[in-house]
């Protein structure tokens, strides 16, 4: 239960604005208005060049 | 990230060097395997590179000649000299890369503290040439920058598994992001 909050904490929820959607290379190509649950990371890493909104 | 006087990240000389490869697929970008020495290169000995970043510029005049607007657009090109000159680079360099799209990572030195590689997905020009009587053996090495269709991440994964298989040193290891409208990232690993 504590590493299941653990993990939920290290990650965030977001939802793809971008019109030509995003590559999480070897995960998934995410389209426009998919969810997807990325470690913090990748987060600081892809926002500034992604559309998104944090759910 | 914001400009600040620095003057530690006056390059020293002497630095550089060093270009890691994985090939990817052209279309989704994915690495398309880990098999050290053909689809992970590590290429660690380079004479004279370049990373360049060009702009072909077009001016948009009114009718009395003056410029009203200029737009750009960008060609990213690395290139350099290879020093090893045993079969395998040989072969790679002249075979391996036809055809194929490729992850590069190219080591521009220690700058303020940090150890910069500049990541970019390439086609790489195959291409061979074998000196002898004038020094070292010196292929040259040029890659010209793919812009991605999409914004495409390589996470802390990824970069760990890179790092470890070709047991990288002073190698990135936060998540990096190549944008669609760069079509290049600067990333920085810790020496």
């Amino acid at each position: 239960m504590a590493e299941e909050k653990e993990k939920k904490s290290n990650t965030v929820k977001i939802l793809i604005t971008e019109k030509r959607g995003w590559i999480l290379s070897g995960v998934k190509h995410y389209k426009a208005g998919e969810i997807a649950e990325i470690d913090l990371d990748t987060y600081e890493s892809m926002k500034a060049h992604v559309k998104h909104i944090v759910k | 990230m914001a400009i600040t006087v620095d003057p530690e990240a006056i390059p020293q000389d002497d630095i550089g060097g060093e270009i890691v490869l994985a090939q990817v697929d052209p279309t989704t970008y994915a690495i398309t395997g880990f098999a050290t020495g053909t689809t992970l290169v590590d290429i660690k000995d380079i004479a004279l590179s370049d990373v360049v970043q060009t702009a072909d510029k077009s001016e948009k005049k009114n009718e009395q000649g003056e410029t009203r607007r200029v737009s750009y657009k960008y060609n990213l090109m690395t290139t350099g000299e290879i020093m090893q000159g045993d079969k395998g680079t040989l072969d790679f360099m002249a075979s391996s890369t036809k055809d194929t799209a490729w992850l590069e990572f190219k080591k521009t030195g220690q700058v303020a503290g940090q150890d910069q590689w500049y990541v970019k997905i390439v086609n790489i020009t195959p291409q061979l040439k074998i000196s002898r009587g004038q020094g070292n053996t010196n292929t040259p090495y040029e890659s010209v920058g793919i812009f991605p269709q999409t914004a495409v991440t390589y996470t802390a994964t990824i970069l760990a598994t890179l790092i470890a298989l070709l047991t990288l040193t002073d190698f990135p290891t936060a998540a990096v992001t190549i944008p669609v409208s760069e079509g290049f990232a600067i990333a920085e690993g810790a020496f």
